[in-house]
């Protein structure tokens, strides 16, 4: 389990999370919401030990994340940041087998997972091809490939591994949103931990097992999607209008618009 | 499936004649016989007459434990000038290459380079320095260290060059490479206006030349000048089985590279260190040698990818071979008089580095 308590972080003389204490499940894919700024990235950075909050206290299956070696971490954690950079001409092949640098894992082996990844990714056949001659969806998908080769059994050495995903599906077409999706709620099922960052509160409602609602740096609330999201969640947290809202509701009746179908209960 | 892939019909992907497998393959196998190829050359070739069949008798007696006569003065030629100047050369080479391919790695950008950005010149003059300082406190330092002097004075300029350089060129984690190369400018001029004016007042006659100092030689190599660099060369070379990984995950972003479970400040620090020892050493060997850094890790690039774990070793021995080659033609070309090496890596370098910039302007742009 992953346990954050009363976290506080502070970058630029500007408070960017307060008071933050939440619990991350192995078995559950946590979602987490919030409008642009709110500090999901920075909380994510708090939780995956990239940053060290001001106060407040991170355990990782029961052990302080300060105490964890970068590899350590790397055996247990895997982040899928929300922009990725990459400027030497890798081979999509090499790109995703970078998951697996610090594991050990021999070469045949890797090679074999990192292909499953592709595969799962749907983007089979694409090994060989120069990383950066995709388009913006499929560079996605081959992040999403390479973190998924890090933590390749969501449960090793008798303990959960976690999954963090910051926007993994905002480059994607509504098709590989939900395969994206699936395979976090896949990696969950299977024992593992999944956090995702999205934006469509659809998505997040009809995946999601548990949400998390940030709002300028605090926790607006948590819990079941369905109890969760909630009108009045929306007006105050997303700043929606009746007008937005009945528009959101009209669109619904749309039988054949897809996206909008989960958002039928809000 | 329909190929529908982006840009395909745009961009049709060249096809090259060999995969990028097979070239992975046959990388290692194919420098390792240019590198013995160079190496033999360059046993063999030099003004004077000392010719192949003449090495062969004179290794021949050599095994015996007889060389006598004309094989006397053969043996001077061959293992007190050719020998190591070419051993001096392979140093050079492979610790310029691979220092490059570092750096080019550490800041993900293929022009950084550690004669470019002005390392090499910040270790030449700090070189200088130590010759003249060492020339006025002669009696401080006994005569055993000497030798170790010059090399680990060019190695504290290069580290000093290189962290300032760091220093201008980073704000908030991100490096700028037109900063730096830039500031690169600016302290390579004032580096190169210090060591001429040291040199101009200098009577020393142990300092050499400015030409050597901005252009390089290997000229008046001898097994002292190789066995001052080799500690220094061979520390990067076994650095080289760590750092692989490292660099390959370093290229997607420091912040990557730390959720991959490393640890991009102590890589950082690291390859820093390594590099300076490298460039230094070799600087105070054979004075500040441009582009090796670049073209090699460039060309390697191209056949063999990014993969640092292969191009690093593949560096150090295309480095060797391209260095000892470009030396056999320093002191070909104008014989019986040389040429700076420096010349000839430039004539070779400054084409490929204009080509880098013609395909990628965007190296420019963050
Ligand atoms: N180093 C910093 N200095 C000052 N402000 C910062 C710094 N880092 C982040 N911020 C600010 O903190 C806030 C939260 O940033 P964060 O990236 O966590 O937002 P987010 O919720 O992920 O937003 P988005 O949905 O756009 O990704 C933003 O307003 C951002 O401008
Ligand atoms: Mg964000």
């Amino acid at each position: 389990m992953l346990v954050a308590r009363n976290l506080h972080y502070s970058a630029g003389g500007r408070q960017l999370l307060a008071d933050i204490s939440l619990e991350i499940r192995p078995g559950e894919l946590t979602v987490i919401v919030g409008p642009n700024g709110a500090g999901k990235s920075t909380l994510f950075s708090c939780l995956t030990g990239e940053r060290k909050p001001r106060s407040g206290t991170v355990t990782l299956n029961g052990r302080d994340l300060r105490r964890f070696s970068a590899p350590e971490l790397a055996a247990l954690r895997a982040v899928m940041a929300q922009s990725a950079l990459l400027s030497f001409p890798f081979t999509v092949q090499e790109v995703v087998e970078l998951g697996l640098a610090r594991a050990g894992t021999n070469s045949a082996r890797s090679r074999l997972i990192a292909e499953e990844a592709l595969h799962r990714v749907d983007l089979a056949g694409y090994g060989s091809r120069s990383y950066q001659t995709l388009s913006g969806g499929e560079r996605q998908r081959v992040q999403l490939a390479r973190v998924l080769c890090q933590v390749w059994r969501p449960v090793a050495g008798g303990g959960p591994r976690y999954l963090f995903l910051d926007e993994p599906t905002s480059s994607l077409d509504i098709r590989h949103q939900f395969d994206v999706l699936e395979i976090a709620a896949d990696f969950a099922k299977r024992g593992g931990a999944a956090i995702a960052i999205l934006h469509d509160l659809a998505i997040a409602r009809t995946y999601a097992d548990k949400l998390i609602v940030l709002e300028n740096g605090r926790l607006h609330s948590s819990g079941e999607p369905a109890i969760t999201l909630k009108a009045d969640m929306l007006k105050q947290v997303f700043r929606l209008s009746d007008a937005h809202l009945a528009r959101m509701a009209a669109s619904i009746s749309a039988p054949d618009h897809s996206s909008a179908v989960a958002t039928a209960r809000l | 499936m329909t190929e529908t892939v982006a840009g395909s019909e745009l961009y049709p992907p060249k096809r090259p004649l060999f995969g990028r497998a097979v070239l992975r393959r046959a990388a290692i196998p194919f420098l390792l016989t240019l590198l013995t190829l160079a190496i033999c050359a360059s046993v063999v070739i030099g003004p004077s007459d000392v010719t192949f069949p003449d090495v062969l008798a004179l290794l021949d007696a050599s095994l015996r434990g007889d060389p006598a006569g004309d094989g006397l003065r053969n043996a001077v030629i061959v293992y007190d000038i050719r020998l190591p100047r070419t051993l001096l050369g392979c140093l050079v080479g492979a610790g310029l290459a691979v220092s490059g391919a570092m750096m080019q790695g550490l800041f993900r950008n293929p022009l950084a380079d550690p004669g470019l950005i002005g390392v090499s010149s910040g270790a030449a003059l700090a070189a200088v320095a130590a010759i003249v300082l060492a020339g006025s406190f002669s009696l401080v330092i006994p005569s055993s260290l000497r030798p170790h002097l010059l090399p680990v004075a060019a190695f504290a300029g290069g580290l000093l060059t290189t962290i300032l350089l760091y220093a201008v060129a980073t704000r908030s984690a991100q490096t700028s490479i037109t900063a730096m190369l830039l500031a690169g400018i600016a302290l390579g001029a004032l580096s190169g206006a210090f060591t001429g004016f040291m040199i101009f007042r200098s009577t020393d006659d142990q300092l050499r030349d400015f030409t050597f100092w901005s252009m390089g030689s290997l000229g008046g190599a001898t097994w002292r000048e190789v066995i001052a660099i080799l500690p220094f060369i061979a520390l990067l070379f076994a650095a080289l089985p760590f750092v692989g990984n490292g660099l390959n995950a370093l290229l997607l972003g420091e912040t990557d590279a730390y959720h991959l479970g490393f640890d991009p400040q102590r890589l950082k620090r690291w390859i820093i260190v390594l590099t300076a020892a490298a460039t230094g050493s070799a600087v105070a060997a054979a004075g500040a040698i441009g582009f090796v850094g670049i073209v090699v890790p460039h060309m390697l690039r191209m056949a063999i990818g990014p993969d640092h774990r292969l191009l690093l070793p593949a560096c150090a021995l295309l480095g060797a071979a391209l260095l000892v080659g470009a030396d056999i033609l320093s002191r070909t070309i104008v014989a019986p008089a040389e040429l700076p090496i420096g010349i000839v890596t430039a004539i070779i370098g400054a084409p490929v580095f204009l080509s880098i910039l013609l395909r990628r302007r965007a190296v420019f742009d963050f």
